[in-house]
């Protein structure tokens, strides 16, 4: 079972097209955040397995979020995501320490669901 | 030469009229023939008189023959040549008495003494012992020249010995006249030697020492070395020696000559012509040059150079007269000099005019070079300067208060120098007590920018201000092209950082809106799919899918509209200024005329329509107006545009709206006024050329 699992994006519809698609996978404890302020508060307090960030956010953008949540103590897979399918986006994502990028079209992918889900590539 | 042929042809006629056929004759014609052709040879006129004294000698048998000129304006005579040793040449007479030589002088005629016995006190004539003599006068150019005679010292000399000797006399006054001629000659042969050889220094344009030198010997060898002397004259009655030929008075020396002085400078100065004073001793009081040089006789001429006195020439000695052609032979060599200088000062000019052409020059092509500011300025600055002579030389900016000095040449100034430019404009010369400042504005596109200016503790060059004007427009050429390149940089700079900020603007608002509505919609429409394949009910992902769908659209025509509008790309102008003041804030009067109604070129239509665009933006934003009015006129060859309101005015030229306005239509090459007085209303005008700009 996965620990809870947050949302960041500062579109709330957005926000809730995602829940929806978690919720559809079969995850219930999923947390939300409109910032990066808000997103480390949630962290710090819920510690969440898997975050899932936007890349536009009002007080700074997802791949420094990433940065920041990578040095937590505990194990966290990040997945950026955003409206814009720049491919440039994938080699940010993945050096800023996420686990996968993906176009916000293609959220309801299963290849998502697997990131998510899969725990293989999980840190020791 | 001709007055010689002339006499010999003179002496044949008289010849032939004196040929009777005799013996006698025969041996005269043929002595007149010998002395002719040595006459004719160009022999030294002694030669002459020594041939003519020996050939009547033989012809009289060993008569004793003399000839003798008058000296002294007859009161002596001399003798030149003589036969049989009766008389000693050289020997000199004083015509007293009722001497024969006095007899000539008095009747100009042949004269004969048959028997000196007859004669009262016939003292030379005694002791020679000569009894009988006959002299006829020898006459050259009608005047008398002296005597040719025969003596006896037994009988009387027999009739006819007159005419014999006056054909002789002939050929002695030709053979003088020739010598006379040559003599002249060849003192003309030797006055032009003289002249060339001074010429020649001018020619190649010697130094002024040397030429005066060589002037003031040359002169003084053709006046019989008296001592010969060039000065200048420096003002104020004053005169240096430049250069003396063992004059009194050393180069150096400066003479002033007292008013009245009696001199032949006090006389030449007044009249600008040669002045002769044959004895100083007649004013002994009213010659300095006789007190302090003591000169007694002496001829100056003017040197004259383009109509001013420039000096003199002048030839002095102790109170021998000088030759009557002095004032002549001074003169051609003051001619000389006068030509020299005006070449040297033709010269000088031609080589200050060259040097100011090429200055002038060297600073275009900075300036035309784009050179920077600072580097033109010194350039002004530094060419000016070594153009008028090496004096200080200041290039300054003028605010309205303060100039400030922004280069400098040769100056006591330091560039940074700041003085109040109120009243004595020349704040520097002020301060630092420089005696006097000539300078001249530089205006840029008709404003005061600055100043080019130079001090001089002296007297500036006459032409100072006119050479300062010439660099004072290069330097308004330079800044002005800096200003302008300035305005230019700065203006596609905000072009180049508006289509940036235009692209960044763009992209945030497709991405913030259109964008994210369109993936919302793609997921609601998918995670309805889902829902239906399910079995569940999908309605609500469709509706949020629909409501994703219609935004998207609605933010893509408002973002389509403000990159070009609908109404602009299709209908052209019209149509385009149509849509605005119909979604205008207050009521817009709008006049549009014929011309623009037609199709214009597409970066006219666009730069007009913005123009209304932000004008009426404006005037929503910051006029308070209560109305506002569009008008739009071909005007010739150009579309004009203009808005206005009844507003509060005061309209900021520098705000981002206007500077973003002024820079789309100077990039169209076209032109924006703003009036926009407090309290008055805003009128924005701007004039587009409608001929394709390419």
């Amino acid at each position: 079972m996965l620990g809870p699992l947050l949302v960041v994006d500062d579109d709330a519809s957005v926000r809730g097209l995602v829940v929806r698609i978690l919720r559809s996978w079969g995850h219930a404890a999923i947390g939300e955040a409109g910032s990066v302020a808000e997103a480390l508060d949630y962290v710090d307090t819920w510690r969440p397995a898997v975050v899932l960030v936007d890349v536009g956010l009002p007080d700074g953008d997802g791949f420094d979020l990433t940065r920041q949540l990578r040095v937590k103590p505990w194990a966290m897979r990040i997945v950026i995501f955003s409206s814009d399918a720049d491919p440039a986006n994938n080699a940010a994502a993945e050096r800023a320490g996420a686990i996968g990028f993906f176009p916000k079209d293609e959220l309801l992918s299963p290849a998502l669901q697997r990131l998510i889900e899969d725990r293989t590539d999980d840190e020791p | 030469m001709n007055r010689y042929t002339a006499a010999i042809s003179r002496y044949g006629r008289l010849l032939r009229s004196a040929t009777t056929g005799t013996r006698r004759l025969a041996d005269s014609q043929a002595a007149l023939r010998r002395v002719t052709s040595i006459a004719a040879a160009g022999v030294p006129p002694l030669t002459v008189f020594e041939a003519v004294t020996a050939e009547i000698s033989a012809l009289l048998n060993d008569a004793l023959v003399a000839l003798t000129r008058f000296e002294g304006g007859g009161s002596d005579s001399v003798v030149v040549a003589q036969t049989g040793g009766h008389v000693p040449v050289g020997a000199r007479q004083h015509l007293t008495g009722d001497g024969i030589a006095a007899r000539i002088w008095q009747s100009s005629r042949a004269e004969r003494v048959d028997d000196y016995a007859d004669v009262a006190a016939p003292t030379l004539a005694a002791r020679l012992g000569i009894r009988a003599i006959v002299a006829v006068p020898v006459t050259v150019d009608g005047r008398l020249w002296g005597a040719l005679s025969v003596s006896s010292r037994s009988d009387p000399l027999p009739a006819g010995t007159e005419e014999r000797l006056a054909l002789f006399a002939e050929i002695v006054a030709a053979a003088v006249v020739s010598a006379a001629a040559r003599e002249s000659y060849l003192g003309l042969a030797a006055e032009q030697a003289a002249l060339l050889r001074v010429a020649a220094l001018v020619a190649h344009r010697a130094g002024e020492a040397e030429i005066f030198e060589a002037v003031a010997t040359e002169a003084a060898s053709l006046i019989h070395d008296e001592p010969t002397t060039l000065v200048r004259y420096d003002g104020n009655r004053t005169f240096t020696v430049l250069a003396t030929r063992s004059g009194p008075a050393p180069v150096g020396t400066r003479v002033t000559v007292p008013i009245g002085d009696a001199g032949t400078l006090d006389e030449m100065m007044r009249t600008l012509k040669p002045a002769r004073l044959d004895n100083y001793d007649q004013f002994p009081d009213r010659t300095y040059s006789r007190r302090d040089f003591g000169v007694g006789s002496s001829v100056s001429v003017p040197i004259i150079v383009n109509g001013r006195l420039w000096g003199a020439l002048g030839t002095l000695n102790e109170g021998r007269r000088l030759p009557a052609d002095t004032e002549d032979r001074l003169g051609k060599f003051a001619e000389l000099v006068a030509s020299a200088l005006a070449n040297v000062e033709a010269h000088a000019e031609l080589e200050q005019f060259a040097a100011r052409q090429a200055a002038l020059r060297r600073v275009a092509e900075l300036v035309a070079a784009g050179a920077a500011l600072d580097e033109v300025f010194d350039a002004v600055a530094t060419e000016a300067s070594n153009l008028l002579g090496e004096l200080a030389a200041d290039l300054f900016r003028y605010d309205g208060t303060y100039c400030t000095v922004v280069a400098t040449c040769r100056s006591s100034v330091p560039v940074g120098f700041r003085s109040r430019a109120d009243g004595d404009s020349a704040g520097p010369r002020a301060m630092l007590n420089v005696g006097v400042s000539v300078a001249v504005p530089i205006f840029v596109e008709g404003q005061l920018w600055g100043g080019l200016s130079t001090t001089t503790q002296g007297e500036p060059p006459a032409d100072a201000e006119e050479q300062l004007a010439e660099f004072a427009k290069l330097a308004a050429a330079a800044i002005a092209n800096a200003e302008n390149k300035a305005k230019l940089r700065a203006s596609r700079a905000r072009v180049v950082a508006t289509a940036n900020e235009v692209r960044q603007r763009l992209q945030r608002d497709v991405h913030d809106g259109a964008q994210q509505r369109l993936v919302q919609t793609v997921l609601s429409l998918r995670l309805g799919l889902d829902a239906i394949e399910r079995g569940e009910t999908a309605v609500d992902l469709l509706r949020e899918a629909l409501e994703n769908a219609e935004r998207a659209t609605v933010e893509l025509r408002d973002i389509v509209h403000g990159i070009l509008p609908v109404a602009l790309a299709r209908g052209g102008l019209q149509a385009g200024i149509d849509s605005l003041v119909a979604g205008a804030a207050i009521p817009v009067d709008l006049e549009i005329s014929a011309h623009p109604r037609e199709r214009l070129p597409r970066d006219v239509e666009v730069t007009a329509y913005f123009v209304v665009a932000e004008a009426l933006t404006n005037i929503a934003k910051h006029a308070r107006a209560r109305r506002a009015q569009v008008k739009v006129a071909g005007v010739g060859e150009k579309l004009v545009v203009e808005v206005t309101d009844d507003g509060i005015g005061g309209a900021d030229p520098r705000g981002s709206g206007l500077t973003g306005l002024s820079d789309r239509v100077d990039a169209m090459d076209g032109t924006l006024t703003l009036n926009s007085a407090p309290g008055h209303g805003t009128a924005i005008r701007v004039a587009l050329p409608l001929s394709d700009p390419k």
